[in-house]
């Protein structure tokens, strides 16, 4: 019976509006015949209907208005069913349009049968009392009518019952689907608050007392981060409520304090809900609690950043003393020996500072100091830093330079540090024999450097996770066991730190090339307690 | 004990570091006199009568390596002998504040071979061309 009530109303008004429409046809229809009476009955009937049309439309849920509007049309058929001055005509309209009204209203269990006896015997009695007529008699006439009746009852309600199976199918999915959303924002774990335009809270779900400490019931009728906000600066929430009333979604990381004061970092949302006509009803925010993640960000950092630094002075120490050996006397098997132990110190010392440059770079603690400088510059010199690897390697590394070439602002440390990424790579993963080249080529947006190579290449399967931290493709670990993997992440996250891109084609077997971009406006300055440091062996 | 060599007054607290120091520095034509600490150095500047450069790490016991460079800035007869930074300290506020009151060279310890640093500071030193 629940969607009986959604759809009465539609029913209704449609039904008492075609009755009302059909009453005034057939008024000025008869008003045509110029009998005495006829026309003018019918206009007037029209007239009470649409009053009550009137009343019934500018009503909202109330429970008699529309029985009202229920009766007076029963009372309205029967009156045109029994009149003497009517003709067939009126009769007929007005029962076909109006007995679906009664169907609907009153007949909820579909007793077609009793009903109808029911109809007819109210229209035999209003037609006696009208009429003083002698008692009705069962003519054949009124038996067809009857049995019209009881055909029309069936067809309307079967009718009116599927549609309302329909609406009532469709309604109950309804409230399926948003007593399972609410069930879902109420156990959410993040924090959910609605509010009204103003930012009035309208609904708290209960993890808003989790996260603020605050019971939903206090937090009620508050503006809302009234009672856990304030601790960002005003630009902040300046910016945030700038861009919901914009209509737009608004993302951020924020600090909160709770009821008992402890603070916490939190990831945060919120959304505008408008209506159908673009505005503003309600705001949605939904708050995770990201205290934990920061704190456990901030540990790694820490602990990278210590151990890093804790590593060095015994690192120092062993890479010197083991420098200090080797240049004694010794014998062939122990300078060797020494020799391993030397390398293996050097590789440690590059993880360790890979590991730094790494943990510098996710703290955001990495300073730009830009220069006006050449990128032809910069690169001869990383060459001349490579010699000896390449040598080693028995790598050839071709320039192709611009002599007079344009001049950008670059900072040396870090760009160096891709440029030497990029090459290196390119001479350990080529075989003896090959060639490294390296070009700079300028165009209207800035500088792209290209370093290719003919070595091992990337596995195509594997080239989406080239960029990952410590990432290291299959063969390029069978060809070098130690690698860190750390190298090309750097090297990204430097290149997106200026402003540039980093980006690669590679073909297994066939070799690589690497490329990167910097934008003709140069490197923007940044302020940072470090630079990245380069772990290249210059012997 | 009489230097005839250029003296190198190297202020090192780790002791393995400081042992490979002196043997390469000897080695390479240097008199190194070692010190442990930034009063321990100062002590030495009293006592002796020329020091042609000083090598000085950043972490040091109880007083930093800058001290000792302020010590020196401060007094005339060091005003210009060279001192070099050899840390593994990378902070850049540090390091400028070394680059203010004036140094010939930053290295960073890990980051090199004890020969590449020797080296070059005696290139600067021995006033030797640079290749």
């Amino acid at each position: 019976m629940k969607g009986l009530i959604l759809l009465r109303r539609k029913f209704l008004l449609f039904f008492t509006t075609l009755m009302t429409v059909a009453l005034v046809a057939v008024g000025f229809h008869n008003l045509t015949l110029h009998q005495p009476g006829i026309g003018y009955y019918e206009l007037s009937l029209a007239a009470v209907l649409a009053v009550c049309l009137v009343i019934y439309i500018n009503h909202r849920g109330d429970y008699w208005i529309p029985r009202l509007v229920v009766i007076v049309d029963v009372l309205l058929v029967a009156g045109l069913m029994t009149s003497q001055e009517i003709n067939h005509l009126t009769s007929a309209v007005g029962l076909i349009v109006s007995f679906p009204i009664v169907v609907a209203f009153f007949l909820p269990r579909h007793r077609y049968f009793q009903w109808t006896l029911f109809f007819a015997a109210v229209v035999l009695v209003v037609r006696w009392v009208s009429t003083r007529d002698v008692a009705p008699t069962l003519t054949l006439s009124g038996i067809l009518r009857l049995i019209t009746i009881y055909g029309l009852a069936v067809i309307i309600t079967r009718f009116y019952d599927s549609i309302n199976r329909i609406y009532a199918d469709r309604i109950t999915e309804q409230n399926t689907k948003l007593r399972q959303y609410a069930e879902a924002v109420d156990n959410a774990a993040d924090s959910i608050v609605i509010t009204d335009p103003s930012g009035v809270v309208e609904y708290a779900n209960p993890a808003v007392a989790r996260l603020t400490g605050f019971d939903p019931t206090v937090v009620l009728g508050t503006k809302a981060g009234n009672l856990w906000g304030g601790l960002m600066p005003k630009e902040y929430y300046d910016t945030l409520w700038r861009t919901i009333q914009g209509k737009r979604t608004f993302r951020g990381q924020l600090r909160n304090k709770r009821q008992d004061g402890k603070h916490y970092d939190a990831d945060i949302t919120i959304a505008p809900i408008l209506n159908d006509h673009g505005a503003i009803t309600h705001f949605v925010g939904v708050e995770r609690d990201i205290t934990q993640e920061k704190q456990s960000e901030r540990a790694k950092s820490l602990f990278v950043s210590l151990t890093s630094h804790q590593l060095r002075t015994p690192l120092t120490s062993l890479r010197w003393s083991l420098e200090s050996a080797l240049s004694g006397k010794l014998s062939k098997a122990q300078k060797l020996d020494l020799t391993y132990a030397y390398d293996a110190t050097k590789r440690l010392i590059g993880l360790v500072v890979a590991l730094l440059n790494v943990s510098r770079i996710e703290e955001n603690r990495i300073r730009i100091a830009p220069m006006m400088m050449s990128m032809e510059e910069l690169i001869t010199t990383s060459i001349h830093d490579l010699q000896g690897v390449a040598t080693q390697h028995k790598i050839a590394v071709v320039a192709k330079l611009r002599q007079a070439s344009r001049q950008y602002l670059i900072d040396p440390v870090l760009i160096r540090q891709v440029v030497l990424n990029l090459l290196s790579n390119a001479i350990k993963y080529s075989s003896p024999g090959q060639e490294v080249r390296i070009a700079a080529v300028h165009d209207a947006k800035g500088v792209r450097v290209t370093v290719t190579d003919h070595g091992i290449g990337i596995p195509a399967k594997q080239q989406s996770h080239v960029f990952e931290h410590a990432f290291r493709a299959e063969n390029a670990q069978r060809l070098i066991r130690d690698g860190s993997g750390l190298g090309l992440y750097l090297a990204k996250e430097i290149i997106r730190l200026s402003g540039g891109e980093l980006g690669f084609t590679s073909v297994e077997g066939k070799g690589s090339e690497f490329w990167f971009t910097l934008p003709k406006e140069g490197m923007v300055a940044q302020q940072g307690d470090v630079t990245i440091e380069a772990a290249v062996d210059e012997e | 004990m009489a230097f005839t060599k250029p003296i190198l007054l190297v202020v090192e607290d780790e002791l393995p570091l400081l042992q490979a120091i002196l043997h390469k520095a000897s080695g390479i034509g240097f008199d190194v006199v070692t010190a442990r600490s930034v009063d321990e150095a100062i002590h030495y500047l009293t006592d002796l009568a020329t020091i042609d450069a000083i090598w000085v790490d950043h972490f040091l016991p109880a007083k930093e390596g800058i001290e000792l460079l302020r010590h020196l800035r401060r007094d005339s007869r060091w005003n210009a002998t060279p001192v070099f930074l050899v840390t593994n300290v990378i902070e850049a506020d540090i390091v400028n504040e070394y680059i203010k009151l004036g140094i010939s060279g930053y290295y960073t310890k890990m980051l090199m071979s004890l020969d590449d640093i020797v080296t070059k500071i005696r290139n600067i030193v021995f006033q030797v061309p640079t290749a």
